[in-house]
């Protein structure tokens, strides 16, 4: 299990390397001369310069990308060409907003996933059955964003009901000092009850949208588990003990037939994290997805290079973990590491 | 002839197969209905960029109109009628999805073709690059390329979702092609003496239809997905060009001042465009493949 982990994480090193290098090479090639566009016609050659080494524009590819990987060391990110703000504290600044959000839509997804899966399992043909292949499906068809809109156009301006704009501390939590930009997680944590539904309240549409993504999967994975599950001896063995069937579901059925389900969550979060682009971009969501597609608005290039980057290595960091998750949790797995 | 006969009844059989799933007819009468959309673009009312010079030469008047008589689905805030640009976007949604999974296709069979069938240091090569392109999150990916493009064309588009879709396609034909290649006609055929190129054409690929099929099937659903996406994201055409997803993020605005109809057809139609694609691809794969049933 130890040599299997560590050949994993030592494999996982020349995948980041390489892509590192992709995100580096693709964000180079980008057309236009950033700096000249935002000087104008007549540059100061001064500012010029500056702003070119800000954004690390000269010197040969080579040298570019040494600048760059010995940046990446440091974690700098080099600086905004407009603002001249590091990058890497932007990031941060709003990286909280886009992974309370994932979280929060993965967790709605398991919940509704896991239930509407396991009872169409147990009813194939019933209409939770028909209710959970509809889920399914428009999960994977309907668009993300226009969910949002119509979310926004019934919960937000018809009915009034819930927010669909503003995650900031004042309007979350008008009088709690946050440390974080975790807000919700910072609010329960100090027990501020009241900021922590406000909190939820702002977070509920973006995150159903962004649900729904996950649902799917997560929904069709329950229902073939539970289904494989169900016809199992051990099944017939506890019925046949006198088991409740509420009780065979519970303590045998369920707990068999997650395991792969929660695998598949953990999978998605990576999806989830860059699905969260289009969903932000609906709810004017802080995160990390509005400030790329901000950056690529405003030529701000190393902007780019950091959320791709912090994208990736989310991306492959979750696979690994689930990777090693999955052979930690199914021993037969082990052997043939 | 006689090799004609046995591809007919396969045919055959997998029509059949179809006719009886449900699901699949279903998804095929939406296709059905978005093709048949994209014929008579030409018979709609209105341009896909022209104005109603009635309401705005009218300075008093709101340009974005609720439906009527005159404008079935009403107007977007350039006066532009909303039906006739639905229509019009069926021909550029159906573009986009066949010409990117086209382009994945044409990228992706040669090179997983190549790794299953070469092995080796070729084989590494290739799969070590597709590795690292699935490191990305696909749009992620697709934000960059259409950036790298610099060119807010339904091309540009295109190109992004096809070559975002390559890793998948090279590594399904290449499972496929392992999975062949170790069968014995293709060793009779290599003893024939018959060169690799001619082998994978005509004995390995033929081969590994069902799998590809079904695959390009659900990709252009996915595609047409992801094309509407970055054209939401402002990375797609300009907004007088009658594409869904650009209708979506013109109509986005109104949506806050409760003006739905701008933003409910055209997302209803990449919704049922998309539905359809998907559920053609799931009846596909169970009459393809008869262990997925």
């Amino acid at each position: 299990m130890l040599v299997f982990t560590l050949r994993r994480i030592v494999l996982a090193v020349p995948l980041l390397l390489f892509t590192s290098f992709l995100v580096f090479a693709i964000v180079t090639a980008f057309p236009g001369d950033p700096c000249g566009e935002k000087m104008g016609p007549r540059p100061n050659p001064e500012a010029l310069q500056t702003c070119r080494s800000n954004l690390n524009l000269d010197g040969s590819f080579g040298e570019r990308y040494g600048n760059f990987m010995s940046g990446l060391a440091r974690g700098d990110l080099g600086r905004d060409i407009h603002t001249e703000e590091s990058i890497s504290d932007e990031i941060w600044l709003r990286f909280p907003a886009t992974l309370e959000l994932s979280f929060v839509a993965l967790f709605l997804a398991f919940v509704i996933g896991s239930w509407i899966g396991t009872r169409s399992a147990l009813r194939p043909g019933s209409w939770i059955d028909a209710c959970g292949q509809l889920v399914s499906l428009g999960g994977v068809s309907i668009p993300v964003f226009w969910l949002g809109m119509l979310l926004i156009a019934l919960f937000g301006v018809k009915l009034g009901w819930l927010p669909f704009s503003g995650w900031s501390a004042e309007e979350v939590g008008p009088g709690v000092d946050y440390a974080t930009g975790f807000y919700l997680t910072e609010s329960l944590a100090r027990l501020e009850f009241g900021a922590f539904f406000n909190a939820l309240k702002h977070l509920l549409l973006p995150a159903v949208a962004l649900a729904t993504i996950p649902l799917a999967t997560i929904t069709r994975m329950t229902r073939s588990a539970v289904l494989e599950e169900v016809g199992k001896d051990y099944v017939t063995t506890a019925r046949a003990k006198g088991l409740s069937e509420r009780q065979i579901l519970r303590k045998h059925v369920r707990r068999n037939a997650l395991i792969p389900v929660i695998t598949i969550t953990g999978l998605q979060l990576g999806t989830l994290l860059s699905g969260a682009v289009l969903t932000e971009t609906v709810f004017s969501w802080p995160g990390m997805g509005t400030y790329m597609m901000a950056g690529v608005r405003s030529r701000s290039y190393p902007a780019i290079m950091g959320c791709m980057l912090l994208f990736v290595v989310i991306f492959v960091l979750v696979n690994l973990l689930v990777d090693l998750l999955y052979h930690w949790i199914d021993p037969r797995m082990r052997d043939e590491a | 002839m006689e090799e004609l006969k046995v591809v007919d009844t396969r045919g055959v059989k997998i029509w059949r197969s179809l006719r009886r799933d449900k699901g699949a007819m279903l998804g095929a009468s939406f296709i059905l209905l978005v093709v048949l959309m994209a014929a008579c673009a030409n018979l709609a009312p209105f341009g896909p960029a022209e104005m109603d010079w009635d309401v705005s030469l009218d300075a008093d008047a709101p340009t974005v109109l609720p439906p009527s008589a005159k404008h079935w689905l009403g107007t977007d805030r350039t006066t532009y009628d909303v039906f006739s640009r639905l229509l019009h976007g069926a021909r550029l949604s159906l573009l986009t999805g066949l010409a990117a999974v086209g382009l994945a296709l044409l990228v992706g069979v040669p090179l997983g073709a190549l790794s299953g069938y070469a092995g080796g240091r070729v084989d590494g090569l290739i799969m070590r690059c597709v590795d690292v392109m699935l490191a990305f999150p696909s749009i992620v990916l697709a934000i960059a390329i259409a950036t790298l493009l610099d060119q807010r064309t339904v091309t540009t588009v295109i190109v992004a979702v096809g070559v975002v879709n390559v890793p998948t396609i090279a590594r399904q034909v290449r499972a496929s092609v392992l999975q062949v290649k170790t069968q014995e006609f293709v060793l009779a055929a290599q003893a024939m003496g018959l060169g690799p190129v001619r082998i994978l054409a005509r004995h390995v690929l033929p081969n590994c239809l069902a799998p590809i099929i079904v695959l390009s099937t659900l990709g252009v659903g996915y595609a047409i997905l992801s094309a509407a996406g970055l054209n939401f994201l402002g990375l797609g055409p300009e907004p007088t060009v009658a594409e869904w997803g650009v209708m979506l993020t013109d109509g986005y605005s109104y949506v806050l001042q409760d003006q739905q109809w701008v933003v409910i057809p055209p997302g209803a139609a990449i919704a049922i465009t998309v539905l359809g694609f998907n559920l053609v691809g799931d009846g596909l794969r169970k009459a393809l493949d008869p262990r997925a049933r």
